[in-house]
């Protein structure tokens, strides 16, 4: 069944057609993942890795952890 | 620095190093643990320790003397660790002999031999504990490269044995590695290479070229973060593994004397610091945020003009094809059966990527049904609905229709009219100019008036990949397997499908994948949100794929096996 012309697309329209994309969705589809999981890594700057891995900052972090304790 | 000058650089290297050195020797009295505020003691001794190393490694990598800034360094560390105060530290701070010991193996290699330093530590070494609590492996190797400079016995693993536990020797995929990981891979080869000085037995299935071809990758994915930390230390391990004709190096260099200040400090990434560390001393702040990448491009600069560090004919990485077809293959059929149980208008963009991707596959038949049930549905449909989907997803679905040789006619009658529209424009921006192409690939505009629109500057319609592909880590990181697809997309479509990011990348993406054929874990138990959320990220790496197929040709994928 022919359908009536449709209203002549204008230049905006046309560059905003031209400009939009989308096979590929950018959108966070699911934003609640990304909020359930672990941050721990956010605290490996390098100096804190660095340390960690001696074992010197997580002896403080163990010293500190037993003061909160004890508060 | 310019590094457009004749020459191979050396010259300018070379004065990235002196300077470099002048900034920390200018700064010397803040490497003394002494003289530290009591929260920053700790930070005083890391910065000490490295220090020492670069002038231990200075007389170890140039037989000429030392010169005024590494002999006024040389002596401050001499200074501090000839005090009983800093070398019997060891003998109560075990778990941290690392952090002396280092200190003890610098001014060894500078000849100040230091007898009452050598015996605690190997006292410490042989109590049973500093040795041998359990370490990560390459803390392992650390602690084995030290004892070795160090030249106190021991009866532990060698680094032959501690090697294949290591994350170089694993083949990490790029995409995942956060900063320490990066950190671990170049220390692994700092002291498995004892900084450019042997060759180490690696393990048997470890391939070297692999493991230049990862350092490069980082370097590529570090330039784009302008890390100048870890660019310093991947650039360092080229170096040690003997690589002098190397790209991506030559924009590391650039990029560090860009980044070296008149001074010579060389500013680190944020975070180095805890924020109460400086505590609103903006001068201590300056240095502590700048002496160990300045350190780090003073080494790069002294490995690269030593004679004794190794240098070797570069190795290829084993050619690794990303096949990724009947992955692909799986997840166009499921899209397409998932999408006709749901509105067209909102599904459009999933029948373009299958339509796309059953093209490319060369198989457009695993399309048909589907475009067949959306043209029907949508015969009628707004105007609004093709405008608000775009040229890009619109154009595959007319492309997928037309190669069935089916009609839509108000999609028809709406790419008439947008192509009236686009033929009385001037010009078109160049983000625009790929989906010109697409109206010319339909008849509706010619390739004259197309190439009349497109600016001069047009011919890259996709973001730099180099660009794109820094965001990679942040996307892997939060799961945005969206933005993930559209960086392998952009990448394969810009020559880069084989890449070493582009094909970790892949991987991680293939490892999505679910038995039913869709991509993604919704990680949530909702029928609904998962079939829609999996249904948007699958409709994504499918058109990723799809350009990655297309890019690496069917010759280099696996052969067709037909359902």
């Amino acid at each position: 069944m022919p359908s009536c012309p449709p209203p002549p697309i204008d230049a905006r329209k046309a560059l905003d057609f031209l400009r939009t994309s989308g096979l590929v969705d950018l959108s966070v589809p699911l934003e609640r993942v990304v909020d359930q999981v672990s941050q721990i890594d956010d605290v490996a700057g390098y100096v804190l890795a660095w340390e960690r891995y001696v074992l010197v900052v997580a002896n403080q972090v163990a010293d500190l952890d037993d003061s909160t304790a004890g508060n | 620095m310019d590094t457009t000058q004749p020459g191979d650089g050396s010259s300018q290297r070379r004065a990235v190093e002196t300077r470099a050195v002048a900034w920390l020797a200018a700064r010397r009295n803040l490497i003394d643990p002494a003289e530290a505020a009591t929260d920053r003691v700790l930070f005083a001794r890391k910065a000490l320790i490295e220090t020492a190393f670069l002038v231990g490694l200075r007389a170890r990598l140039d037989p000429e003397p030392l010169d005024d800034d590494y002999a006024a360094l040389l002596d401050q560390v001499e200074g501090i660790a000839a005090r009983p105060s800093y070398q019997e530290l060891i003998a109560r701070d075990e778990a941290a002999l690392l952090l002396y010991a280092g200190t003890y193996a610098a001014l060894r290699l500078c000849g100040r031999e230091a007898p009452e330093f050598r015996r605690v530590i190997t006292q410490a070494a042989a109590g049973g504990y500093a040795a041998v609590f359990e370490r990560i492996p390459y803390r392992q190797l650390d602690l084995l490269h030290t004892l070795e400079l160090c030249g106190v016995q021991h009866t532990l693993p060698t680094m032959d044995d501690v090697l294949p536990f290591t994350l170089l020797c694993n083949s990490p995929n790029v995409v995942k590695l956060a900063d320490r990981d990066i950190y671990a891979i170049t220390h692994t080869i700092f002291y498995a290479t004892d900084f450019g000085l042997r060759e180490p037995r690696w393990p048997r299935d470890f391939d070297p070229g692999a493991a230049v071809e990862l350092l490069e990758a980082l370097l590529d994915l570090t330039l784009g973060q302008e890390n100048a930390d870890l660019v310093g230390e991947l650039l360092c391990c080229l170096l040690c593994l003997g690589v002098r004709d190397s790209e991506e190096a030559c924009r590391a260099w650039e990029f560090l004397a860009a980044a070296q200040e008149a001074d010579g400090r060389v500013n680190g990434p944020p975070g180095v610091v805890h924020p109460g560390l400086a505590d609103g001393d903006d001068a201590y702040r300056h240095w502590a945020t700048g002496y160990h990448t300045t350190i780090v491009a003073a080494l790069a600069a002294l490995l690269d003009r030593s004679p004794r560090v190794v240098r070797r004919d570069r190795q290829s990485a084993p050619q690794v094809r990303s096949t990724v077809e009947q992955p692909l293959r799986r997840a166009v059929v499921w899209l397409a059966d998932t999408s006709r149980r749901h509105d067209p208008a909102t599904c459009l963009p999933a029948a373009a990527a299958v339509a796309y991707a059953a093209e490319a596959l060369g198989e457009p038949e695993l399309a048909r049904p589907l475009l067949l049930d959306f043209s029907e549905r949508l015969a009628d449909a707004d105007v609004g609905v093709w405008q608000g989907h775009g040229m890009e997803v619109v154009g595959e679905f007319a492309f997928g229709l037309r190669a069935h040789g089916i009609t839509c006619s108000s999609l028809d009658m709406f790419l008439k009219s947008t192509a009236a529209a686009v033929e009385l424009l001037d010009r078109v921006p160049p983000q625009a100019a790929y989906n010109v192409q697409r109206l010319v690939g339909l008849g509706l505009i010619s390739p004259r008036r197309a190439a009349a629109l497109i600016d001069d500057g047009a011919d890259a319609p996709h973001s730099a990949p180099g660009t794109a592909a820094t965001d990679l880590p942040d996307a892997w990181k939060n799961y945005h397997l969206g933005h993930i697809a559209g960086i392998v997309r952009d990448s394969a479509r810009t020559g880069r499908a084989q890449h070493r990011i582009t094909r970790d990348a892949v991987a991680f993406l293939l490892a999505q994948q679910s038995s039913c054929g869709a991509f993604g874990r919704p990680a949530c138990d909702d029928p609904t949100i998962r079939e829609r959320t999996m249904m948007s990220w699958t409709q994504s790496v499918v058109t990723a794929l799809a350009a990655v197929h297309a890019a690496c040709g069917t010759a280099l994928t696996a052969p067709l096996s037909q359902p």
